[in-house]
This record gives structure tokens, C-alpha cells and sequence, in this order.
């Protein structure tokens, strides 16, 4: 039975040696040679002194050095910290900080952003270009350490609440669960051609694409930007079989005039990270002839629910019914569970959730509960078990896929000095995403250009609004409390 | 029958409003020399992606993503000037 990461990797990459693991450029990285470069790194990495515990950050799009550095940190022992490529020098000082990173793995291309930071973290840390994994030598008495179960595989994050992103760290026994479970509900095989175009350093792309396509001894074709012609070009040239995004990419995809439109031979389609508009779904099936299944689940829980049902056109709003061994149960205001089909608050309980957030024990306490967690979505049940979800409780803006958390950048605004109060809230646009918009009470002079200005290169570019409103005063409840609600117009 | 410039700058701006729920007071202010991005009308790369969508539809044109720059969306007279020579190449005899 296989109880870690590194025991995964060894099994997969044996029994599969001579199919492909990773095709990107016209070039094919077998298993049975994925395995050596992973091994390579590896033994590199302890020569440098990590050994289990150490934390290790990925710095690079997705790519197969990604692949090479994530499974080269994980089987070196060391907890893997996927970091996001748009994140600017005070977030890469954070998470360096915050995970104690010892070493970044990255390329040529973030060495600046990198060394930009290093003197300032309070730890000392490396970076270690993919450049110069080359000329490595293999080591042949170097074996990989042993690594308890229960340890932490990687370290990821989660915005809300506390105006910081909140540590998530899931050990080998839960994500080995989940993608598990991902691979026997979707039917995964070694035949199976992945897209990899989400970011790996988020955990859709990672689990969805990355991995579950290593579990299942698939092909990954890993895409660093996702360019739509080029995506739905190699989709119809490779004939890949399972795509795993967000809903933006589809909705491009469906709204692009491609002459002729390609053929696809898809299995599966499927959206997650944010809710995917209907008639979206419509026009990508009118055009490509597959529906769009969604799939629903959080940094916290992992993979929940994916809409897998025969009657799809039916339920095409729906996140589908809990994966095997996970429950969902709608609750309201004090808790309680409420009736099928009323809307209430989604809790989930899952083997392959968190127990709690390092650190944070008042807030474990109101969202893990009774072998539950809160997830703060807003959502009913049908009949069969199918959850549809129905907006949130919390006040999270969802960009592309990316959750922001409002405090996080109203914290950079409130530095400015012509700024006296900030809100920050999601506007909805007609095509499911969410814009960051910013509702300011001026102290002084200060026009939306500057306050734009004043963010970038303190925030990543995706946080940072695109919608400024001056208000005399702040809408605020008898209690004080800012009516976000309002702001949202 | 030809389009003109006029026309693609008022459709670009009424995608503006009604696809990416731009304030409309923004809009009816802006000139050629607007930026589309940061500075200027505020759009992200999302946003101004969404914009082309819009545009390869009204106008029947396509256009490549290498054309997607930041060059493209430097002002409202840049992105309907590259608009007009789309719609104008496709009107052409083969």
C-alpha cells in the first residue's frame, strides 16, 4: 500500500517507466527518465542540506522543471511550497518568512525577484535556477529518506478572514485520498492526455491537472500561458482527453471565432474555482460538442463534488454529489441543518480535509466543527444528494479563479496618506468573474490613477482594483460594521 | 458597406459599458488618446481580453493572441485603428 509521496512517485514511475509523463514542445519525458531528473534533483537537494521538514518553495510556471522541482522537493523529504508567478517582492518575502523557506526552486527568469528579497528574510534562503539542474550528476547511492504519513506534504494557502493568507497544510494521507478519489470517480487511466494549463502553484491546476494525471500514469501537456488559439489547437492536434481550468478559459474558448472551429476528443471537461455562467456552458457544447462539468472544492477540504450526472443537461448549475466517503450538509444561522432544498451554509466532512489552520485556534473553533468545516459558501441540496451552490457568506472576491481577500488590499490603501477609510469589495461582471473594486473615504487629495499606482508592485497585479468609488461617508450597520452589500452596485 | 472608425470607437466603448460594467461617466469622457488599461479605463488582462472577444464577434475579424499586447490596448485609438485594418483586410477580394 502506498502511504507517502515519495513511495507514489517510486511506484508510478517504475510501473510506467516507458509511457509518457510529460509532453510540451514536441519533446516526451518518459516516466522511466521523469524518474532520474526527480532523483537528480533530489539527491541535490540533500547534498544542500534538506531533509524532511525543510520547507522548499516552487517559483516557476507551469512547465516540466515545475513537475521536476515539486516531486524533487517531496521526494527529498521536504515540505513543498508552490508559490504563484504573479506575486510581488513583499508576498515572496511573506511566504519566505511565514514557511521558513530554506531553498526556492525557479528559473533565470525570477532569479532578480528573488535576490531582490533574500537579504530581508528573516531566515536564510537559497534559490537554485532550473538552469543549472543540467549538469547535475546522478548519485546513485542517494536514497530517498523516509517520511511519516501524517507529516505535512505541502504548504498552501487560503485568503479570508484574518487579512492574511491562512496555512493549509495537508499531510500524505489526505491528498493521497484525494486524488484517489479523483482518479477512481473520473475513471483516470494511463491513456489519458492531460491539459496542464491551470497553475500548478494553485491547487486546482496541481491536484487536477499535475497530479492526478501522475496518479493515474497519464500524459501532462504542461501550457505557461494560456493563449487560446494555441490551447485549442493543441487540444484538437494531441487529442487530449481530460481538460481541468477555470471558467474563464472556457468562456474564451466558447466566445473565440476559430475558422474552422477544432475537433476535440475530450472526455471530460471540467471547471472549477469559481461558478461557470449557464449559458457559457451552452455555447462551449454548441461549439465543441462537451459539456462542461463543475466540480467543486477548497484549498482546505480538497476535491468535494464533481457534476459527473447522466442528466447533465438538467443539472448543468450543479457542483454534482459528494465524492465517496465525503458528507455535505446545509446548515443555517445557529448551525442546524435545514430542510432539503433550503439554502443554507455548505459543511462537508471529508478524509481528505484539514483538521485545522496552524496557529489560529479562535477561528478553528467556529469553522471546524463536529468533524465538519464551514466553508463559508452558501449553497442546497437536491433530492439526489446534488449540491447547488448559491453565492457566500464570506466576503471573498473571486478573480479568475484566484480568491482575494477584501483586507489585503485594503491594508496597502490605507497606507496611502489621502486615504482616511477603504472598503474593498467583488463586483460581478456578466460573464461570472468578479472585479476588485475599492470605495474610499477621502482624507486628501487622491484620484483613482494614484491610489492604482500606489498598489502595484505591493500587491500581485490580479489583487489590485480596477474600479474606484469616492464616498463622503462609509455605509456603515448600527453596530458599525461596513454594509459591504451596499459597496457592490 | 465600409466601417468607419467612428463606428468601431462607439462599439468599443458600449462593450466598455455594457460587457465589462465600465462607468459609463469614464467612458463618454474618453478620447483617442485613452488608455484601455491601468492608467486609463482601468481594464486587466482579463478584462481586455474579454474586450477583443467582444470585438472578433461584432466585427467578424479574428485576432491572433500574439496580437494581444500591451501595445494594442496602449489607447482607444490604437485598439480601434487595429480594428479598423482588421475589418478592412477581411472585406478584401480573394
Amino acid at each position: 500500500m502506498i502511504r507517502t509521496f515519495p513511495e507514489l512517485f517510486m511506484q508510478i514511475t517504475e510501473t510506467y517507466a516507458v509511457r509518457p509523463a510529460i509532453v510540451s514542445d514536441g519533446r516526451t519525458l518518459p516516466f522511466g527518465e521523469l524518474r532520474e531528473r526527480v532523483l537528480i534533483l533530489a539527491a541535490e537537494l540533500a547534498r544542500r542540506g534538506i531533509r524532511p521538514g525543510t520547507r522548499v518553495g516552487v517559483l516557476l510556471r507551469n512547465s516540466p522543471e515545475f513537475v521536476i522541482a515539486y516531486w524533487a522537493a517531496l521526494v527529498s523529504g521536504a515540505i513543498a511550497v508552490p508559490l504563484n508567478d504573479h506575486y510581488q517582492q513583499n508576498e515572496i518575502l511573506y511566504f519566505i518568512d511565514e514557511c521558513e523557506l530554506s531553498l526556492i526552486l525557479t528559473d533565470e527568469s525570477y532569479r532578480a525577484l528573488c535576490e531582490s528579497v533574500l537579504p530581508q528574510a528573516k531566515t536564510h534562503c537559497d534559490i537554485l535556477v532550473s538552469e543549472s539542474w543540467d549538469v547535475l550528476n546522478f548519485d546513485s547511492s542517494w536514497q530517498p529518506p523516509t517520511i511519516d504519513a501524517n507529516s505535512p506534504v505541502m504548504f498552501q494557502f487560503s485568503s479570508g478572514s484574518t487579512g492574511r493568507p491562512k496555512r493549509i497544510a495537508r499531510n500524505h494521507t489526505q491528498l493521497l485520498w484525494e486524488l484517489d478519489a479523483l482518479k477512481n470517480t473520473l475513471g483516470l487511466r494511463p491513456e489519458d492526455r492531460f491539459l496542464g494549463v491551470a497553475p500548478f502553484s494553485h491547487v486546482n491546476g496541481l491536484m487536477r491537472s499535475m497530479l492526478a494525471s501522475f496518479r493515474a500514469g497519464a500524459s501532462l501537456y504542461p501550457v505557461a500561458h494560456f493563449d487560446r488559439h494555441r490551447v485549442a489547437g493543441l487540444i484538437e492536434q494531441e487529442q487530449l482527453t481530460v481538460f481541468i481550468a477555470v471558467p474563464f478559459m472556457f468562456i474564451v474558448l466558447a466566445e473565440t471565432r476559430f475558422d474552422p472551429a477544432p475537433k476535440f476528443g475530450l472526455r471530460w471537461c471540467i471547471s472549477a474555482s469559481a461558478p461557470l455562467p449557464l449559458k457559457y456552458n451552452r455555447l462551449f457544447h454548441d461549439k465543441f460538442g462537451i459539456y462542461i462539468r463543475q466540480l467543486y472544492g477548497s484549498t482546505e477540504t480538497g476535491t468535494m463534488s464533481v457534476n459527473l450526472s447522466d442528466d447533465i443537461t438538467d443539472t448543468l448549475d450543479s457542483v454534482g454529489a459528494p465524492l465517496p466517503e465525503i458528507e455535505f450538509a446545509i446548515v443555517n444561522d445557529n448551525a442546524q441543518r435545514v430542510e432539503t432544498g433550503m439554502v443554507g451554509q455548505v459543511i462537508v466532512s471529508s478524509p481528505g480535509a484539514i483538521r485545522g489552520y496552524d496557529g489560529l485556534p479562535e477561528l478553528n473553533a467556529q469553522v471546524f466543527r463536529d468533524g465538519f468545516f464551514f466553508t463559508g459558501d452558501l449553497g442546497r441540496l437536491d433530492e439526489e444528494g446534488r449540491l447547488y451552490l448559491q453565492g457566500r457568506l464570506k466576503f471573498l472576491i473571486n478573480k479568475s479563479g484566484f480568491k482575494i481577500d477584501p483586507r489585503e488590499v485594503e491594508s496597502v490603501l490605507e497606507e496611502h496618506p489621502g486615504v482616511d477609510k477603504v472598503a474593498v469589495v467583488g463586483v460581478a461582471t456578466s460573464y461570472g468573474d468578479e472585479k476588485v473594486k475599492a470605495v474610499i473615504v477621502r482624507r486628501g487629495p487622491c484620484t483613482e490613477v494614484e491610489l492604482a499606482e500606489f498598489c502595484r508592485g505591493k500587491i500581485a497585479d490580479f489583487k489590485i482594483p480596477s474600479v474606484f468609488e469616492f464616498l463622503e461617508e462609509m455605509p456603515t450597520s448600527p453596530t458599525g460594521k461596513i454594509r459591504r452589500a451596499l459597496l457592490t452596485q | 458597406m465600409e466601417i468607419s472608425k467612428q463606428e468601431i470607437e462607439t462599439t468599443i466603448k458600449q462593450l466598455l459599458v455594457e460587457d465589462l460594467q465600465a462607468d459609463p461617466a469614464v467612458i463618454a469622457k474618453a478620447d483617442r488618446s485613452t488608455p484601455l488599461l491601468g492608467r486609463g479605463i482601468g481594464l486587466d488582462s482579463v478584462e481586455a481580453l474579454r474586450l477583443s472577444l467582444g470585438l472578433e464577434n461584432r466585427f467578424e475579424i479574428q485576432i491572433p493572441d500574439a496580437d494581444l499586447t500591451v501595445e494594442l490596448f496602449s489607447s482607444l485609438g490604437a485598439l480601434t485603428d487595429y480594428v479598423y485594418r482588421k475589418a478592412a483586410a477581411r472585406k478584401e477580394p480573394v
